[in-house]
């Protein structure tokens, strides 16, 4: 198999990769949006927001990691991300636990942390994505 | 011994010191921690918040005294994200608990002990497995 063969094969694997996982992308934003609707709609805290943001979180950071490859920069990319939302998590953490001791009417709610975690770590998935593919274009059109 | 060998020789000492004090560092972390843990008063928040100063020192001082190579800050990205994976795990078993058992929440702080210390342990951890050999481990 020449080199050009090579290539193609691997793009096209790249291709048929990123169209399903797009596609199972799909029907996980629409369960997304509607925790997220149902969420805004409730005046109690959904306990299914969290969970839901988290599992999408994952999700977006798996992405990059089965549809472009696993190699050493695809996973340092993926950890800085995670080390992002944890690093804000940290400080929400800090300031959670300062007002705690000095503040005898704070109330924190349980579960802020993880939310915040995972929204952060969703956006940060993001972003980073739309960065690769900007990027991708960017290269194209040069 | 020719001079590229000397200074191979020379620069491989001086890592080897560097991490010898890296280690030692650590060890200092973590009997620093032991004590902090015993003057504090038993589930006090501010463990964690002393806890998570120790743990980002430790990795300020390891990128200093080791160098600030590619290779170094993906170990500090690593380990930090290790932690906050202990942390992650922390809250989550702690939502998991209040909804499913209808438990109390924990005390506030864990979570951010358990990243602390799940740092630096991980911290540790790839210390050791990553450390340079000595030139006698290499000729044995």
């Amino acid at each position: 198999m020449t080199a050009e063969e090579q290539i193609a094969r691997a793009r096209a694997t790249r291709a048929r990769r990123d169209k399903y996982w797009t596609l199972a992308d799909i029907p996980l934003l629409v369960a997304y949006c509607i925790t997220v609707g149902m969420s805004l709609r409730s005046d109690e805290d959904n306990p299914l927001f969290g969970l839901v943001t988290l599992s999408y979180a994952i999700f977006t950071a798996l992405r990059p990691l089965i549809v472009d490859g696993r190699d050493d920069r695809q996973l340092l990319r993926a950890l800085r991300a995670f080390s992002i939302a944890g690093a804000v998590t940290l400080l929400y953490l800090v300031v959670d636990v300062i007002r705690h001791s000095t503040d005898d009417g704070y109330d924190p709610e349980p579960g802020t942390a993880l939310w915040l975690f995972s929204v952060i770590w969703l956006l940060v998935n993001v972003a980073m994505q739309w960065g690769r593919v900007w990027r991708r274009q960017e290269n194209a059109g040069t | 011994m020719t001079g590229i060998d000397d200074q191979i020789a020379r620069t491989r000492a001086a890592r080897l010191a560097r991490q010898r004090t890296g280690f030692l560092i650590n060890i200092g972390t973590i009997v620093v921690v032991l004590a902090l843990l015993q003057l504090l008063p038993d589930k006090s928040p501010l463990i964690g918040v002393a806890v998570l100063g120790l743990a980002a020192s430790n990795a300020v001082m390891r990128l200093f005294v080791e160098g600030r190579d590619d290779w170094q800050w993906h170990r500090a990205v690593i380990a930090f994200a290790l932690g906050s994976a202990a942390g992650l795990a922390s809250l989550l078993i702690d939502a998991a608990t209040i909804e499913l058992l209808d438990s109390e929440p924990n005390s506030p702080g864990f979570a951010l002990s358990i990243t602390a210390a799940g740092w630096l342990i991980a911290d540790l951890i790839l210390r050791i497995r990553t450390a340079v050999p000595s030139d006698e481990d290499v000729t044995a």
